[in-house]
């Protein structure tokens, strides 16, 4: 696990007991109704304007700008030699989920006016986020963040099933068995509307693996203690083969997300920058 | 790009009016809107500051005469307690402990005795406000009844929230009087030193309503505390005396008890007690009531009964008694045998000698009182002298014993015969009286022929041979 992961599992952990003292300090503010907060002590600190409020609204707006970093990342031709892709899209997710929580107890849940566009624009982009977060791995990468071409995913499944078959001495008839029983057709032939099927497989974990297991048992004998690789492997040549399925509807997608996903990140941005210049120029300007 | 960038430029002008944080609440519902964040808000200064007061101009002027109960909250964000853009519905005024627990010393008038049982809007009602900029002020701003909500607008003064029973009589401290446990119970709280009739005495168990009576004429009827006359006792009390011993009651009373008097200095009178005065009682001179006219000290009669029952009362004096008595008593009598000569009835001769009781004697006067005599209407030597003569003079002499005697000697005759019908001529000049006058005796006792005498010769001599 490289340095990256520890860093966001940490930043993770940071956020999430941060998140867990603003819930315990000033649940009782946020389960208040809107009209009875203002009578609440904790009002002062917690309102949106209040020095707490303020200051997780700075935090989280300045965690959703510099998410934007990881559209530079993408974009500009100079950024594209700092690390990898994932990982900046890994900070990029993290950013996008603690900072939406943030902004989102800065709004102290109270949500109006104009820069409710701004909130439900940020609302919107972090939810599309995991959308094509789910798209996006969908779509076979390089360790280096460079998609693969659908031939050199196939290879690459051949290859495994080839690596399954000699370790597990399967059959040609269990890997075409396998493969019938992998939905991938089915995915295929649903076009866009796949990524319901996929998604259904994924969360409920659907596979016939007591029909396959029945079945590749009647021809070879796996060890109890091999069960849980051979698992695996499956899991990895069933996942490759309804990827390759969902290829030309992932890519499409993708397409389609970041029509969605854009804009509203803008619009995010726009009326955050409105947002903000207002409340600087009525005088808020926080600790400053 | 272009789509995008319209679309946010469409939702800016639609939202502009959505920069508010919140719905402003009902009252500043006429402040809604973009163009008016700045009536409130000055850019660049966060919370509102003085954006409150330059609207809520009362409270602008309590503040500054730091009066009330933002008096100390000059330099303090109204927005702490009173929060705005909470929606429509939010109060801007809020009682943390709910309205009936406020501590009402915060305003800088603390409630006690009976105040502290009163319910708020009993005295913060539309028509106790006489404070002029509140009442200006909800006049300009009429959207809701201000003058039924704002605490502002009354005063300290009782006369706020209570009417003035006495009319302006007792000014507008009523506490000088009343207090707040007690409105009714006056007295506790007044002091009476501080009036310009200073209670001492009986007067302070005195029941007010004794002096102060009631206007009764009044709705409700209230005693009179002020304008009372006392500048005088009878002010308030009746004249014992009906007004003969003045109006300087104080002079005899004090106020302690009215029957105990003080110390009187009777010399301060116009009459002085002396002699035997001094250990009399008041009420032997005075009357009973010591009410009525004075005793007329100007004669003894004014308390002493004559006792010579008005027997001198013809003398020039009116029968003053002090010729003849003092004040260190009624014996003995000043009067001596000097002034005696000074009488009608000159003492002399053996009348010096006679002691006074030989003439003055016992009598029953006009009224029937038995005393003695001085005064005789003719003092005849009668009076007191028997006449030896038996009634011999009557005729020639009227009976005046003085036409022969002197009171020098009731036997030294100072009689001139020759006056009489029978002058002594001749021989008659040597002839013993008693030759004439002999003695007789009747039933009295012997006496003296005077008369009548005979007159003619033979009567004494006898006729002799020669004179035949």
């Amino acid at each position: 696990m490289n340095i990256h992961r520890y860093i966001i599992t940490l930043l993770s952990l940071i956020t999430f007991g941060f998140i867990i003292w603003i819930l315990m300090t000033a649940g009782e503010y946020y389960l208040a109704s809107l009209i009875d907060r203002p009578r609440i002590s904790l009002h002062r600190a917690w309102k949106p304007g209040g020095f707490v409020g303020h200051g997780l609204g700075i935090l989280g707006s300045l965690m959703m700008i510099i998410m934007f970093t990881y559209s530079l990342r993408k974009r500009v031709s100079f950024f594209q030699k700092w690390g990898k892709l994932p990982t900046w899209l890994n900070y990029h997710i993290f950013l996008g989920i603690a900072g939406p929580i943030l902004v989102t107890f800065h709004t102290a849940f109270k949500f109006g006016g104009l820069v409710s566009i701004s909130y439900w624009s940020m609302v919107a982009v972090a939810s599309s986020g995991f959308i094509g977060r789910y798209i996006y791995v969908k779509i076979p990468h390089r360790v280096s963040g460079k998609e693969l071409t659908r031939d050199e995913f196939k290879n690459k499944l051949s290859n495994t099933i080839q690596t399954f078959q000699k370790e597990f001495n399967i059959s040609d008839k269990s890997i075409a068995h396998i493969r019938d029983l992998s939905g991938a057709e089915k995915i295929e032939k649903r076009g866009l509307w796949g990524i319901f099927t996929i998604f259904f497989m994924d969360v409920s974990g659907w596979f016939k693996w007591q029909k396959i297991k029945k079945d590749i048992q009647s021809t070879t004998s796996i060890s109890d203690t091999d069960m849980k690789s051979f698992k695996h492997s499956l899991r990895q040549i069933v996942k490759m083969d309804r990827q390759i399925a969902f290829w030309n509807a992932a890519h499409s997608l993708f397409h389609y997300w970041h029509v969605i996903h854009k804009p509203f990140a803008y619009t995010m941005i726009v009326i955050m920058i409105i947002h903000v210049t207002v409340v600087v120029a009525m005088g808020y300007t926080w600790v400053l | 790009m272009k789509k995008l960038f319209l679309f946010i430029m469409i939702m800016t002008t639609v939202s502009f009016s959505q920069f508010s944080p919140g719905p402003l609440s009902k009252y500043h519902a006429d402040l809604e809107g973009t163009s008016n964040c700045v009536q409130c808000h000055e850019l660049g200064k966060k919370e509102i500051s003085n954006g409150c007061v330059e609207c809520h101009t009362p409270l602008k002027i309590k503040i500054d005469q730091d009066k009330g109960y933002h008096r100390d909250d000059r330099q303090k964000d109204c927005g702490l307690c009173h929060s705005d853009h909470n929606g429509k519905e939010f109060e801007l005024v809020f009682w943390p402990k709910n309205m009936a627990k406020f501590d009402h010393k915060e305003t800088g008038y603390r409630l006690e005795g009976k105040h502290r049982q009163v319910k708020c809007n009993q005295c913060h009602l539309r028509e106790n406000i006489k404070w002029e900029p509140i009442i200006t002020w909800a006049n300009e701003n009429t959207t809701f009844p201000v003058l039924d909500r704002t605490f502002l607008g009354l005063s300290q003064d009782c006369q706020s929230c209570h009417n003035d029973i006495h009319k302006g009589e007792v000014g507008s401290d009523c506490q000088t009087c009343h207090n707040v446990n007690n409105w009714k119970d006056a007295s506790t709280s007044f002091n009476h030193k501080n009036s310009k009739f200073l209670l001492t005495g009986a007067h302070k168990k005195v029941d007010c309503e004794k002096c102060h009576s009631k206007h009764t004429d009044w709705d409700p009827p209230v005693q009179q505390l002020t304008g009372l006359i006392f500048e005088s006792c009878t002010s308030c009390h009746t004249d014992y005396h009906k007004g003969s011993y003045g109006n300087k009651c104080e002079s005899c009373h004090i106020t302690e008890d009215w029957k105990k008097t003080k110390s009187f200095n009777h010399n301060d009178t116009k009459y002085p007690l002396e002699g035997m005065h001094v250990g009399v009682k008041c009420l032997e001179c005075h009357q009973q009531t010591l009410s009525g006219a004075l005793p007329l000290f100007t004669s003894c009669q004014g308390c002493h009964t004559d006792y010579h029952d008005g027997q001198f009362a013809r003398r020039q004096d009116g029968g003053d008694c002090a010729p003849c008595h003092t004040v260190n008593g009624f014996k003995p009598t000043t009067f001596t045998f000097s002034m005696h000569l000074i009488t009608r009835f000159v003492l002399d001769g053996g009348h010096m000698a006679v002691p006074c009781n030989q003439c003055h004697k016992p009598y029953q006067s006009k009224s029937g009182k038995t005393q003695i005599q001085f005064t005789w209407e003719n003092p005849e030597c009668k009076i007191c002298h028997k006449d030896e003569h038996r009634n011999q003079f009557a005729i020639h002499y009227n009976n005046t014993c003085e036409s022969c005697h002197i009171s020098a000697s009731f036997k030294t005759i100072e009689f001139q015969h020759d006056a009489t019908q029978f002058p002594l001529d001749r021989k008659h000049k040597n002839v013993p009286c008693q030759d004439c006058h002999p003695t007789e005796r009747d039933g009295a006792g012997i006496f003296t022929r005077y008369q009548p005498l005979p007159s003619r010769c033979v009567d004494c001599h006898k006729l002799t041979d020669d004179i035949r």
